[in-house]
């Protein structure tokens, strides 16, 4: 059973009512690697996105997720980090939400666990684990729902767009956040983002989902310097470039 | 080493109050302490102390505000501080059962239809029109005409009728805060709709509810004061602040007194109502 | 009206600068309680020129705009010291009259969110007639229609007299920014004012924005200021690039000069921070710490 994929998306079809949003999307991510999922708004990305954590149900094709953990083994980090933190709780309680709805530990256990992943994800569990979320920043309450996903140990880390509402530099210490994460824990990760720069630092596979259906896979390096369809090159061809020093 | 996104972030604003702020603490503190002095008075009046409000004495008909009667007689010499204040409990059980049964149940009705959606929220929909299109007024005074005026029947009619109200809002308001991420994050961690309920949801709702109870509270207790004013409400002798008006009415000329206490009660109860509401409105944005 | 007789000369100076700047520092104050948010900027932008104001959240961009207009969100105590000229006129301390003036005929504005920037109960081509109207001679119905109309198909609209009575939420993001670039540029304002114009849309549909908004500035002449957090569509598109930080210049120049050989080691980190599509694969990013930020 080792060897099935983290997540294995076979021949999705979903619509809503008349309209048809993803044609036969099939995608895998493999245990302890990191797929990108590149596309632009009416891609069809935040649909697949819905029916992965099982809020959207499919006409057709599969969604399967490796279980061998903890129940709910898919979890997600949202664009908006504010919005995905309950605004009336504190940091260390928001953290240990996982464990605490599976009675797992007692709480100052999983107060110690959630402070534990709170310096882990580069927050002071001192200084921010009593904190609201109003108090943070962007990029601080993105992390603490990167520790709150952690604590969840899931099979699946599904990110959607996590970075695109972080100014630069908090975009570059998150990106790098990820990226530690990946090396050490062996997480595995859907990305799902519009920036191939993005996809290309994170992940080693990049899908570009166009109109409902994947129209170019690959290894991200092999897809951002050869794309070969159409539509990778004028994503490609669109995206603004710093000049090389 | 402090990373600038921690740095960055903007200072809040400081802590000293300008003068518009001294002012709206004043009216805070003032609105509170009225409404805490007139319950205690209304309590106390209620466990019997001070003047018995159904007592006659035909040696002091009429009398104007003095020492012995604070607020003055009327045509019977019943104490109208005495009565102001039992007229003042009965105005506090319509608040009451407004913020129990109507806020209470309405919430609660509104918060359900729009989590589960579907055939919950499309009855509750059905259900609130229907009730909201009711001639309230008329089916008022049709029931204490039946049930016989108590202040409890009364008080419990007028509450029924704002259930629709704060159920509609309160549907609205999850609505909104169901998609945010933080109840999708719960739902995908397999959290029990209860916890859903009582954690995600109910919290954020009540702080936007609160300015809405008052100003419905407000509007509740004039409601009974104008019902029993125009004779649907409490009958005589029994107090109540519109009751009160009602029968001072045909003396204005000669024995203001009468209505002018009563009145300056009501006026000065909605204002503390409302402006501890405007504060909540405020203090939820 | 004496204090710039500039403006009474018969021949137009085309050197002198559309947008001037200088030493404009803009605090504001609450509640006894003051706070700088734009600090000591100067800069000068001339006609046909581009220019890029970029600069991470709370660097003060947008303050610096409504500082230049001169327009503040209401309940906001913001006092500007120091001048900003737009064709020889100073924002901060001319007349209400003659600041709408200036905004009204000089001034185009692009901003971030085209659906809240338009009235979203107007159609679009009323939307694009009412721009104009403000003005003090009223030009007839049928006139202002037609140039609305015109307007819209000089943004690439196919079918400009249909798509003229959609309302602007019948539009896709593109488009309703195609309308707001045809509303700024309706007077040919001598400067377009972009504030974070391609931010909420697609990569592919935000280089058609930037395409036209070039194509426009080429037919008109406009000066560009263009406010952005995107430091790779500022090197695309402007001439020269000013970096912000917490409501100073960090740094000023031209754009290529200051990209390939930044001096102040802000300006390098926020390079460094930015992932690539070309060169070698990075694993890590560079951030801006407190360190080599001094």
């Amino acid at each position: 059973m080792t060897t099935a994929p983290a997540l294995d998306v076979r021949d999705l079809t979903v619509g809503y009512g008349e309209r048809t949003v993803l044609h036969g999307v099939s995608l895998a991510v493999p245990r302890g690697g990191c797929v990108g999922l590149v596309g632009e708004s009416g891609s069809g990305k935040s649909t697949l996105v819905r029916t992965v954590i099982g809020l959207q149900r499919q006409r057709s094709g599969t969604v399967t997720v490796a279980d061998d953990g903890p129940p709910n083994p898919v979890q997600m980090v949202f664009q908006d980090p504010i919005s995905s933190l309950n605004p009336h709780r504190r940091v260390l309680d928001i953290v240990a939400e996982p464990d605490t709805i599976r009675g797992v530990g007692t709480r100052s256990d999983r107060r110690e666990a959630a402070s534990e992943l709170l310096a882990r994800v580069g927050l002071d569990p001192h200084r921010y684990g009593d904190a609201k979320p109003g108090k943070l920043s962007g990029g601080q309450a993105q992390r603490v729902a990167i520790a709150r996903a952690l604590m969840a140990k899931p099979s699946l880390l599904l990110c959607d767009e996590p970075v695109s509402s972080l100014d630069v530099s908090v975009q570059a210490r998150v990106l790098n956040l990820f990226a530690e994460l990946r090396e050490e824990t062996g997480l595995s990760m859907l990305f799902v983002t519009h920036d191939l720069a993005v996809v290309r630092m994170i992940s080693d596979d990049v899908c570009v989902l166009n109109e409902g259906r994947i129209v170019e896979r690959g290894p991200t390096e092999q897809v951002v310097t050869h794309p070969s369809h159409p539509y990778t090159r004028e994503l490609l061809a669109a995206a603004p470039r710093l000049p090389r020093a | 080493m402090v990373a600038p996104e921690l740095t960055l972030a903007a200072p809040g604003p400081s802590g000293a109050r300008g003068p518009r702020a001294r002012f709206a603490h004043t009216g805070i503190v003032l609105a509170a302490g009225w409404l805490a002095l007139l319950t205690i008075s209304a309590l106390a009046a209620i466990a019997g102390a001070g003047a018995d409000p159904l007592a006659n004495d035909y040696e002091a008909i009429n009398e104007p505000p003095s020492l012995a009667h604070l607020f003055g007689t009327d045509s019977l010499g019943r104490d109208i501080f005495s009565r102001s204040m039992h007229g003042a409990a009965a105005s506090g059980l319509v608040a009451l059962l407004t913020v129990v049964l109507g806020g209470g149940v309405g919430i609660l009705i509104g918060v359900l239809a729009g989590l589960v959606r579907g055939a919950v929220e499309a009855f509750v929909g059905f259900v609130t029109d229907v009730t909201i299109a009711l001639p309230s007024l008329i089916i008022v005074s049709a029931v204490v005409t039946l049930a016989g005026p108590s202040i409890l029947t009364i008080g419990l009619i007028i509450s029924a009728f704002t259930i629709p109200l704060f159920a509609r809002l309160a549907r609205a308001v999850t609505l909104s805060i169901a998609t945010e991420n933080h109840v999708l994050v719960a739902r995908t961690l397999g959290a029990s709709g209860w916890r859903i309920l009582t954690r995600e949801v109910l919290p954020a709702v009540l702080p936007l509810m609160m300015p809405v109870l008052m100003t419905t509270v407000a509007g509740a207790i004039v409601a009974e004061g104008a019902l029993s004013f125009l004779g649907f409400g409490l009958r005589p002798p029994e107090p109540s602040w519109g009751a009160l008006i009602a029968q001072g009415r045909a003396e204005l000329s000669t024995a203001s007194w009468l209505t002018l206490f009563p009145a300056l009660m009501i006026c000065i109860t909605i204002l503390s109502v409302n402006v501890l509401g405007e504060h909540f409105r405020e203090a939820s944005r | 009206m004496t204090a710039f007789p500039a403006t009474e000369s018969t021949a137009p100076d085309l050197s002198a600068p559309i947008l001037s700047v200088r030493e404009l520092t803009t605090t504001i104050h609450t509640r006894g309680d003051a706070r700088a948010v734009v600090e000591n900027v100067s800069f000068d932008l001339v006609r046909g020129r581009s220019l890029a104001v970029v600069g991470e959240s709370g660097a003060g961009k947008s303050m610096l705009i409504r500082s230049l207009l001169g327009v503040h969100a209401p309940g906001v105590d913001a006092r500007v010291r120091g001048s900003a000229r737009v064709m020889g006129v100073d924002m901060a301390t001319a007349d209400a009259f003659e600041r709408r003036r200036v905004l009204r005929e000089s001034i185009g504005m692009i901003h971030q969110d085209p659906l809240r920037s338009l009235n979203p109960t107007y159609r679009v081509g009323t939307q694009l007639t009412e721009s104009r109207a403000f003005g003090n001679q009223r030009p007839s119905r049928r006139s202002l229609h037609r140039r609305a109309i015109e307007a819209m198909a000089a943004v690439g609209f196919r079918d400009p007299v249909r798509e003229a009575r959609l309302l602007p939420h019948e539009l896709s993001g593109g488009q309703r920014q195609r309308i707001g670039i045809a509303a700024a540029t309706l007077n040919e304002p001598a400067l377009l004012i972009g504030d974070e114009p391609t931010t909420a849309l697609d990569v592919t549909v935000q280089k058609r924005v930037l395409d036209l908004i070039d194509e426009m500035r080429e037919r008109t002449g406009a000066a560009l200021l263009l406010v952005t957090h995107d430091l790779a569509v500022a090197a695309e598109r402007c001439d020269d690039l000013i970096v912000m930080r917490a409501g100073s210049v960090v740094e000023a120049g031209p754009t290529l000069q200051l990209l390939t050989a930044p001096e102040h080691p802000y300006t390098r980190a926020l390079i460094d921070a930015i992932p690539r599509l070309d060169g070698p694969r990075t694993r890590r990013l560079c951030t801006p710490t407190e360190g080599n930020l001094s």
